[in-house]
């Protein structure tokens, strides 16, 4: 890959290189780490429909 | 038996058969309260253990007809991805082009020489698939291609996005990995923020479930990685007997055990209809595809011991709950009017038990699916607010509150409903969902007209983007029974999108 100066960027340039591999395991690390939000996201999501229930239990059953 | 016995004992069967009817409009919101409640496995059940830092030799798929104004973008965006250069080709499939499309990549092949082809059909117009098989035809007559990606022309991939798709194909059991297409038009109006949100819904949602599941429902059409592997297992070629090309794909890949993975952090902008016209046209051409799809594979559908990921019954039910949604909701909606009009004191716990059901599965979807792109949410909170329209969600309020919407609210004006304007309001609420579809109809018809561009817009947010896509399935129904002609209906893109 080049630029319109002829150059490849610098992090195309790690990319094969030792430590661009390393940055790349760090990548796949943090995504699948990050995928535990969805833990937290859900239990957000499901204390709405609570609230809801709730409000529908106490007030208007 | 006497005549009043028969009298009740066909009233009786009846009331069954009518909540057997009332029955079928609680499966979609079963299977989407069960799709999503999967979604928080995906920290559990995913890829990423066996994704390993891959950088495969990589030819990009580029068809492009009449793209004369985004598609030198494009390739200089793709040539910038974060990707070795050495390992990154581009091959435009110029469909017969008889805009400037030619000259703009003959100008990026001297670019950027040896990473960018220019293929010429001189036979154009056959559609997507066509164009497709022959850069895929190129890449694959000779051994530098390891892996494919099909995209679309006016698309942008984040920088990080390939090597994000890349690192799945490690594993030599996974024959393709997808994207998270977004939405991505710098100047959105209604409809795109409709798209925008459905789009967050149907895929950093619905496919991480789908990748817990074990079966993916379809590769995205603008961001495809195929393994060679899987594409000669196919044959080299995608199908090119539907408008379905993209799912064909994605259960022939699946069918011959390879595995389809969705990869929620590579993300791909794309630009979607900004009318409620272009957007009909589009997803009638997808819908019609999904008809043949699911004729095509009738003899897979719950039947594990055939295709353990397509053939298992949650991905059945999944896959149904979508393409028969419409006919559901009607049905349900004949079950309740039918036991309203026979006056069965069934009728109002049944509603209640159907609406309650679909409110807090709404509430809860749109929750959770607001969480995983919160910037687009954020952009999109008035359709966030609406999805469901406006009139659907007093039809919610109704079930879950009714003392307050049928005693509480008219008193506030001093008036008491009266027992016939009770019935019809009830008969109202039961007939809403096939109204609402011809709501989303008659929004079409009115962007037409002039006062439409007001009307239409109001009318959308009054009935709900979900009836709109119940509409357009409906329509794809009628249009199948009656062999109308199925054509490609290129969705028009004039480079609207940005990464910013």
């Amino acid at each position: 890959m080049t630029t319109d100066a002829g150059k490849a960027p610098a992090h195309v340039e790690q990319m094969s290189t030792r430590r661009g591999e390393a940055a790349l395991r760090r990548d796949i690390e943090a995504d699948r780490r990050s995928e535990y939000r969805l833990l937290y996201k859900t239990a957000i999501a499901l204390a709405f429909v609570a609230a809801i229930a709730i409000v529908r239990q106490a007030f208007f059953s | 038996m006497t005549g009043g016995e028969w009298l009740g004992a066909l009233q009786t069967a009846l009331v069954v058969v009518l909540l057997v009817l009332c029955a079928t409009g609680i499966v979609p919101v079963i299977a989407a309260a069960i799709s999503f409640l999967a979604i928080p496995f995906h920290a559990f059940i995913n890829h990423y253990r066996d994704a390993r830092p891959y950088l495969p030799r990589v030819v990009v798929v580029v068809p492009a007809w009449n793209e004369g104004a985004v598609i030198g973008a494009s390739i200089d965006r793709l040539m910038s991805l974060e990707y070795p250069g050495d390992s990154l080709r581009v091959y435009v499939v110029d469909d017969a082009s008889t805009d400037s499309t030619p000259d703009v990549v003959r100008e990026k092949e001297r670019q950027y020489r040896g990473a960018v082809r220019h293929l010429r059909r001189e036979q154009g117009g056959q559609g997507k698939a066509h164009t497709l098989n022959h850069g895929i035809a190129e890449a694959m007559s000779d051994d530098w291609m390891e892996a494919l990606l099909i995209m679309d022309a006016d698309v942008i991939y984040s920088p990080d996005s390939l090597h994000k798709m890349t690192r799945h194909l490690a594993d030599p059991s996974v024959g393709a990995v997808s994207a998270y297409i977004r939405e991505g038009s710098r100047d959105k109006n209604y409809l795109t923020r409709f798209i925008g949100l459905e789009y967050v819904l149907s895929q950093p949602a619905a496919r991480r479930a789908q990748n817990v599941l074990g079966a993916q429902a379809c590769l995205a059409g603008g961001a495809q990685l195929h393994s060679r592997a899987n594409l000669e297992a196919l044959g080299g070629k995608v199908d090119t007997s539907t408008l379905a090309e993209d799912t064909i794909t994605t259960f022939e890949t699946q069918l011959r055990g390879h595995k389809v993975v969705f990869e929620p952090h590579a993300v791909v902008l794309a630009e979607e209809p900004r009318t409620i016209d272009a957007l009909w046209k589009q997803r009638l051409r997808w819908a019609r595809g999904n008809v043949s799809v699911t004729a095509r594979y009738a003899s897979v559908w719950f039947r594990p011991w055939r295709a353990p990921s397509l053939g298992s019954f949650a991905f059945g039910v999944v896959w149904f709950s979508l393409w028969l949604l419409p006919v559901a909701m009607v049905l349900s909606s004949v079950g309740l009017v039918g036991l309203l009009l026979l006056q069965s004191p069934l009728a109002t716990d049944v509603f209640r038990v159907l609406w309650i059901a679909a409110a807090l599965t709404f509430v809860f979807t749109l929750a959770l699916g607001a969480q995983l792109d919160g910037p687009l949410t954020v952009r999109a909170w008035r359709e966030l607010l609406t999805f469901p329209g406006i009139l659907s969600m007093l039809v919610m309020l109704t079930a879950l509150f009714p003392r307050l919407i049928e005693v509480d609210l008219p008193g506030l004006f001093g008036a008491r409903l009266s027992e016939s304007a009770l019935f019809w309001l009830t008969l109202a609420v039961y007939v809403w969902i096939p109204v609402s579809m011809l709501g989303a109809v008659l929004a079409r018809r009115l962007e037409r007209t002039r006062v439409g561009r007001v009307l239409s817009p109001a009318l959308l947010y009054l009935v709900g983007y979900g009836s709109l896509l119940c509409a357009i399935t409906f329509d794809s129904y009628i249009k199948e029974i009656r062999h109308a002609d199925a054509r490609w209906d290129k969705t028009v893109k004039t480079g609207r999108v940005t990464m910013s």
